[in-house]
């Protein structure tokens, strides 16, 4: 049966990587407006 | 230019001296600029957060995979994290998403009653994380079936494809069946509100005078 090595090095590298591009997808998702352009539905005057 | 011509330009000069640019023109021209550049910035961040997410896990896949043989090698459990992140995002990012474009639905099905549709949202809301967490929790492994290898297989990728697949299609079924129950149930509260209204009228007089 085959075993998993793993290379310490690319586990650093790799999971560093994923750190920073997955710490860069929470500073882009907390720093954008997402809200409708319209304003919410619910307020508008009918 | 004939006669015809020129009473026709006249006409429409005459009518374009009297109309007069509303008040608020620059504002809402100037409203609607500042719309569509966040609309672009929206689409823009949007896709570096999709490609941020697509390159993490692609690097989190290139430190834990081994090739030996030519044949890429994952420990089973490292491929059953992974999916359950990915349900954990999927839930995390499909929620707000259904929502952003179903408030405006949900506005038009409850115009009457605003109030009840602001509580059905959240409601709605606390019901899809349930389904979500429950479904992540039932379907979580801490130990392979027996006929898995210790590394990933063509059985273990059926079995995660399916978790996704299987969210997916539980989300979009029970939103759909929302989509076609909510004007009933607009209407419903409609009418009970009116009804109520009716007949509480003439005992709040009575509590007035």
């Amino acid at each position: 049966m085959m075993e998993v090595v793993y290379e310490p090095l690319r586990l650093v590298v790799g999971l560093g990587v994923a750190t920073v591009l997955l710490g860069l997808a929470v500073w882009l998702i907390g720093t954008t407006d997402w809200s409708a352009p319209d304003g919410d539905p619910f307020d508008e005057d009918r | 230019m004939t006669m015809l011509e020129r009473r026709l330009q006249e006409a429409l000069r005459a009518g374009a001296d009297v109309v007069e640019p509303a008040p608020d023109l620059f504002v809402r021209v100037r409203g609607s600029i500042d719309d569509d550049r966040r609309r672009r910035s929206q689409r823009r961040r949007g896709a570096a957060v999709a490609a941020a997410l697509a390159g993490a896990l692609l690097a989190v896949v290139v430190a834990v995979s081994d090739i030996q043989d030519g044949r890429v090698l994952m420990e089973w459990w490292v491929l059953e994290a992974i999916t359950t992140a990915i349900l954990v995002g999927l839930a995390l990012w499909l929620g707000p998403f259904i929502k952003r474009f179903g408030r405006s639905y949900a506005a038009d099905v409850f115009r009457a009653n605003p109030r009840t549709g602001k509580s059905y949202i959240v409601l709605a809301d606390l019901v899809y994380y349930l389904l979500f967490a429950a479904y992540i929790l039932f379907t979580v492994r801490f130990q392979p079936y027996s006929d898995w290898p210790a590394t990933v297989g063509a059985g273990q990728l059926q079995y995660e494809t399916a978790r996704v697949g299987g969210i997916l299609l539980i989300i979009g079924l029970l939103h759909g069946l929302n989509i076609l129950i909510m004007p009933v149930l607009g209407r419903l509260f409609y009418s009970l509100s009116q009804h109520l209204d009716v007949r509480a009228g003439p005992e709040r007089s009575r509590t007035v005078e």
